[in-house]
């Protein structure tokens, strides 16, 4: 969970001394509930979308001599995730 | 179609002005529409910069037969966030809320009233696996509000009932106490960093965003705390070498990307935030003062430190560079120059339009420059990080901090790419000023000028100042305006907390001003008009001083505040900071009086869940922590005497990077020879101590 939001629902829950459950309903609860109503396949969560559709984004390259690194080098392609969006922040990719 | 948007002060909107879209501006009118229709209203949120948006753009937007639906069965209305923070902040809460995460482009489907009904970031053109096609989801919301109307009304408000539920408790977390000390807050945060930073650099996987505000408030703590100081600097130097070093950094025309997409620092989103470059401009300039304190107290470390101090000393000044080359609007001697919002991710190659195509090289354009400047590089000193997504084109940076020698060798090796570069289409500009974060930036020059005694930056930043007191404020109504275009105020879109507090402490910081009196006059102006955004129930503060009617429904009349920092510092966070630094220029002008003491009793309270989440959430309070730093400690301000010019300069860094305001003791003590530092704490001086060591002692508190 992105952690701004994350830290809004359990820090304030701790000063409040309420637990979060007792709201009734958390996020995964709406976006559980929501989907049900629309009740179509063609709804789901970017989160599972960013786990499906990892790419390959870039390949970097460590150093070598001059004319390998310039001209001759292998890319070593490293896997990295690469979401289809710009994120708020790190934890929302 | 596209009349409405085709005029906007927002290159964002005006980006979709060409589309079969009809795209309404955000407003009255666009939802007026959706509830005379009886149709859901489709908000597409995003940014000028943003390289996702235009793709969903070109994909989906472009698309004829997507904008006949979109007529047909909705009210489309594009909003630039950087012009409606509320709303961009409103919808991402639901957005996070739905989906655990939140992005842009952002897609939000809605009631006719503003409650958000289904949100989403990025939708392809085709589906993929499980996830739809932006055409099958319009259809399928269209399906909903046709045949589940009643199931998606009641989804609203279960919603916007639980982002009421939310907001309430992030004005909660500005009221939370706790038994700890300021000094112990310091710790457990430091703690919590040196345990999550990484052997790359930063403290988050990936992709890397600068945790930029922790850094700041973690050198506090290298300096100040001789049990945890040593300890923290390890990670904090990596993680500043990770920046200065790496993919964020650009490497020839100074400034930073928004952040890296890797684990390794090596790939950067290639747009560039006049937000993020204020902040890291700070930092840089910070640190080149601090890393140089460091090298003198702990000699073991004393190569890297100073290593450190070079490459952030020459990282501010190339942002310093990269601001005034290519974020100030108008020609030079022009009125009214400030800071554009934005460059785009995206730049022409050909007829292309291709992501950091501005920014990126082919081995043989990096072979040609090596041989135009007639150097040979160090194998092990440069990194070509190949673009997958690009193929053939590689972004060029270091791998580790170049010798004296090689640093000419490096220079001569990017000003020949550089020169490659200007040949090249530029990314476009969001050319709109925006008021809040020309403060920061404002700010950000003028320290960054005092602190590396360059004051030409101190003075380019009083011209922008200027021009952000000549349009943005409006003194007949005596109110300040976000949004800029054209050296034209944006009617009807009143600066928010974030403006009034980014833009004081703009002001504040041009202490190097022939015209600081009249600085200091028109930021306690602000600062006055910005008690209004105070609720007088309640005692805290919200983001704007009224929410529209669909805001208002979206999150049940409860007002935002933002408390946690994220690329920006936390509006509150920044009033508090503004609020402290008056009140300290009060004391140190030997000004202090009740109406000082409100100002810094109120910055206290604004600021003290810094400390009571200090163990929880470091990262996030990190500007509310470094104010609590700041007013705790035992000196607010020194007066100075008997130093030499190098001496002095360096003291007087030191002390406003640690957040001490510095001024000249007229009346030395009779006989005194040498340095004096006379430190003072409130309406309280103390007798002089006579080096730096001293007064760090006195700091950290021993």
């Amino acid at each position: 969970m992105n952690a701004i939001y994350a830290t809004m629902m359990v820090a304030s829950t701790n000063v409040q001394n309420e637990a979060l459950d007792e709201n009734g309903y958390g996020p995964g609860f709406l976006g559980f509930v929501f989907t049900a109503f629309l009740a179509l396949a063609v709804i789901f969560l970017i989160r599972d979308m960013v786990r499906r559709v990892r790419r390959v984004r870039y390949a970097s390259e460590a150093e070598s001599k001059q004319n390998e690194l310039m001209l001759k080098g292998e890319n070593q392609p490293v896997q990295e995730p690469r979401n289809p969006v710009d994120p708020k922040t790190s934890e929302d990719s | 179609m596209g009349q409405r948007i085709a005029n906007s002060s927002s290159a964002y909107l005006r980006q979709h002005s060409h589309q079969e879209v009809d795209w309404w501006p955000y407003g009255d009118e666009a939802f007026e529409q959706a509830r005379l229709r009886d149709v859901p209203v489709m908000l597409s949120i995003g940014y000028a910069a943003c390289h996702w948006c235009h793709v969903m753009s070109h994909e989906s937007f472009d698309d004829p037969k997507i904008a006949q639906k979109l007529n047909e069965n909705f009210i489309s209305i594009k909003v630039d966030r950087e012009e409606h923070p509320l709303v961009d902040d409103t919808y991402m809460m639901a957005t996070q809320a739905l989906t655990g995460a939140g992005g842009w482009p952002m897609t939000i489907f809605a009631m006719p009233d503003g409650r958000a009904f289904h949100t989403g970031t990025y939708y392809p053109s085709e589906p993929r696996g499980k996830i739809p096609s932006f055409t099958q989801l319009v259809d399928a919301v269209h399906q909903g509000w046709e045949e589940h109307r009643e199931g998606l009304e009641e989804q609203a408000q279960l919603l916007a009932d639980h982002l009421a539920e939310l907001g309430s408790r992030q004005g909660a977390l500005l009221t939370m106490s706790t038994d700890s000390t300021v000094a112990e807050a310091l710790q457990q945060a430091s703690r919590h960093w040196i345990a999550t930073s990484k052997a790359e650099g930063g403290f988050t996987p990936a992709p890397k965003f600068p945790a930029t505000w922790a850094l700041k408030t973690m050198w506090r703590t290298v300096l100040l705390d001789d049990e945890l100081g040593a300890e923290a600097f390890e990670p904090l130097a990596t993680s500043l070498e990770a920046i200065l070093l790496g993919g964020l950094r650009d490497h020839l025309s100074g400034g930073f990307a928004r952040y890296c997409v890797d684990e390794n620092w090596t790939i950067p989103h290639f747009e560039k935030m006049l937000y993020d470059n204020a902040g890291l401009l700070s930092l840089c300039a910070r640190t080149a003062v601090f890393a140089t304190q460091y090298a003198l107290q702990h000699p073991q470390q004393a190569q890297r430190a100073t290593q450190l101090a070079q490459l952030a000393r020459q990282a501010a000044l190339d942002t310093a560079s990269f601001l005034s080359n290519d974020l100030l609007t108008a020609e030079a001697g022009a009125p009214h120059r400030a800071f554009a919002a934005s460059l785009d991710a995206d730049s022409l190659r050909g007829t292309t339009s291709v992501e950091g195509a501005a920014y990126t090289f082919t081995r043989e354009e990096c072979l040609e420059a090596v041989r135009r400047a007639g150097v040979e590089l160090p194998t092990d000193m440069v990194r070509l990080a190949g673009i997958a997504e690009d193929p053939g084109y590689y972004h060029v940076s270091l791998t580790r901090v170049p010798g004296d020698a090689e640093t000419q060798i490096w220079d001569a090796f990017r000003a020949e790419l550089h020169t490659v570069r200007a040949t090249r289409p530029s990314p476009g500009r969001d050319e709109k000023i925006i008021a809040g974060w020309n403060g920061l930036a404002i700010e950000a020059l003028a320290e960054a000028g005092e602190l590396l005694d360059e004051p030409q930056l101190a003075q380019l930043a009083e011209q922008v100042a200027t021009t952000l007191w000549e349009v943005h404020w409006d003194a007949q109504s005596q109110t300040l305006a976000r949004v800029s275009f054209a050296g034209q105020r944006t009617a009807n879109n009143e600066g928010t907390l974030e403006d009034y507090a980014g833009l004081t402490l703009g002001f504040l910081a041009l202490t190097q001003s022939p015209q600081y009196s009249v600085w200091q006059e028109r930021a306690s102006l602000l600062i006055e008009k910005t008690a209004r955004f105070i609720d007088l129930e309640t005692g805290i503060p919200r983001d704007a001083l009224a929410l529209d009617d669909r805001l208002s429904k979206q999150r049940s009349q409860i007002a935002p505040v933002t408390v946690l920092d994220d690329a920006i510092p936390a509006a509150a966070a920044l009033y508090a900071k503004a609020l402290s630094r008056l009140a300290i220029q009060r004391m140190a002008d030997e000004n202090f009086d009740d109406s000082g003491q409100e100002k810094f009793d109120l910055a206290h309270r604004l600021s003290a869940h810094g400390v009571a989440l200090a163990g929880q959430a470091p990262t996030q309070i990190a500007t509310a922590l470094e104010v609590q730093s700041v007013l705790d400690s035992a000196v607010h301000y020194v007066k100075l005497n008997g130093a030499s010019a190098a001496e002095c300069q360096h003291l007087r860094s030191l002390c406003r990077g640690l957040g001490i305001e510095v001024r000249s003791l007229a009346q030395p003590a009779s006989g005194a020879q040498g340095l004096e530092i006379q430190p003072c704490r409130l309406a309280l001086c103390n007798l002089p101590v006579h080096d730096v060591s001293s007064l760090l002692t006195l700091l950290a508190g021993k």
